[in-house]
């Protein structure tokens, strides 16, 4: 699915959202430059559209961010309490078979379809955009794998005031590129407490570490991974880099911290209770490998980063975390890897 | 927990730390939560010297008037006054 844009006139985007509890997506885009802005689904007929209509209702936050970099890192735009939805049933729209339609969210607050490619009126850019929700609270997973090309609305002679071609690139076959970030966060494990394996089967950790890698996560050669018998945290299954009286806020740490100083490896610590259900030996080791694999790429480009910004990066939102990072990026994918195990359902 | 079950958890943790399960700096965050009022003079005894390094060293710079990041791992303020007794300890003993 495209939207009327040369590759020359592309601009980079940040993509936010996720599937709703049923797997369907939704995507809202905006440009890391730029004055268009605009969240966004396409549909490749007018029967997927019509389709997504009827089952979606979204949850509005009313609230005003004070700037665009509040909208992509804090969370006060978005933590109001108050809220209202809205639907697109009933609403005025003509489809036609075999068009591709986009669904937009535009200034005045109302939800409308255009054809892709189609005008946007400039009053319904630069705004702050509102934020959808799916029907249920924290019911968003990860946008990964879904073939979708996104692009601005714009009237014609509009150039965009970042170009790139690097973005969205029509021979790339990865269907979200690097360069754009994904949200849509959950704070919790969606699907806990997890299903027991039939027949009481408990895996060894070899086994545990090859069923987390057969649904895709990524154990890196750095990682020691230990099941623990004397487990006495309450609060969670899994742990790496305790260093909960270590640092203050200003301290420089770096990637070395996290490594043991003999094994060189990032010792990564799980409840040995959980060896007896498939589904939380892959929810939790996928969630510590995405956190652990992010952070390794961040230090790898940063060299070391503030205790301060770490926290921010993987505490929960009570414990100083921000909205929307590697902790709760790493529960959806936690969520969609356990949803996937369940058949999708 | 009594002296001996500290004691044995002090143990797990360093045969762990010995495994590459937990690093030095875990070990010494982990060690300090086993130390209070009732225990603290027997159990730092059992610290080898390395650890009791260490601990010297993070509290050497550590005062009421600092903050601590837990990382999610625990309550700042709990923590911080943990990390105040222990050091209000070790220089009340002239081992720091």
């Amino acid at each position: 699915m495209k939207i009327g844009m040369t590759p020359e006139r592309r601009v980079q985007l940040e993509i936010d959202g996720g599937y709703d509890k049923h797997g369907d997506v939704f995507v809202i885009a905006r440009p890391l430059a730029g004055s268009v802005s605009f969240p966004v689904k396409t549909f490749g007929d007018a029967k997927a559209l019509e389709q997504f209509i009827e089952k979606f209702t979204f949850f509005r936050y009313v609230g005003q961010c004070p700037s665009w970099g509040s909208v992509l890192f804090a969370n006060d735009c978005f933590s109001g309490e108050e809220k209202y939805s809205d639907t697109l049933k009933g609403k005025s729209y003509t489809s036609e078979e075999g068009k591709a339609y986009v669904i937009q969210l535009i200034a005045s607050g109302e939800l409308v379809v255009h054809e892709t490619g189609s005008w946007i009126p400039p009053d319904d850019r630069n705004h702050h955009l509102p934020w959808p929700k799916s029907s249920a609270k924290e019911e968003f997973l990860p946008v990964k794998h879904q073939p979708y090309t996104l692009g601005p609305h714009e009237e014609p002679g509009y150039v965009p005031p970042v170009e790139t071609s690097t973005v969205l690139d029509e021979k790339d076959e990865k269907v979200v590129p690097d360069n754009i970030r994904i949200r849509g966060a959950a704070e919790n494990p969606r699907f806990a407490p997890y299903n027991l394996n039939e027949n009481g089967v408990v895996r060894t950790q070899q086994e545990a570490i090859d069923l987390a890698r057969s649904h895709g996560v990524e154990i890196g050669d750095d990682i020691t991974v230990g099941f623990m018998k004397n487990w006495s945290r309450r609060d969670a299954d899994a742990e790496y880099f305790t260093r909960q009286n270590s640092f203050k806020p200003d301290d420089w740490i770096e990637w070395d911290d996290f490594l043991h100083e003999t094994t060189g490896k990032v010792p990564v610590r799980f409840n040995s209770k959980i060896l007896n259900s498939d589904e939380s030996i892959v929810a939790h080791i996928s969630h510590e490998m995405h956190e652990l694999n992010s952070l390794r790429n961040i230090f790898a480009e940063r060299g070391a980063i503030q205790a301060r910004e770490l926290n921010q990066l993987i505490a929960t939102r009570k414990d100083g975390g921000l909205s929307g990072n590697l902790h709760e990026k790493a529960w959806d994918i936690a969520n969609q890897l356990v949803f996937n195990m369940r058949g999708g359902q | 927990m009594n002296v001996s079950q500290v004691k044995s958890e002090l143990d797990d943790l360093l045969e762990n730390y010995s495994n590459g399960l937990y690093t030095s700096g875990e070990v010494v965050s982990n060690a300090m939560e086993f130390l209070d009022e009732s225990n603290i003079a027997e159990v730092w005894d059992d610290f080898p010297s390395w650890l009791k390094e260490q601990i010297r060293a993070l509290l050497l710079d550590f005062s009421e008037s600092d903050e601590v990041v837990t990382f999610g791992r625990g309550d700042a303020e709990l923590i911080k006054k943990q990390n105040l007794f222990v050091k209000g300890w070790l220089k009340k003993n002239n081992l720091i």
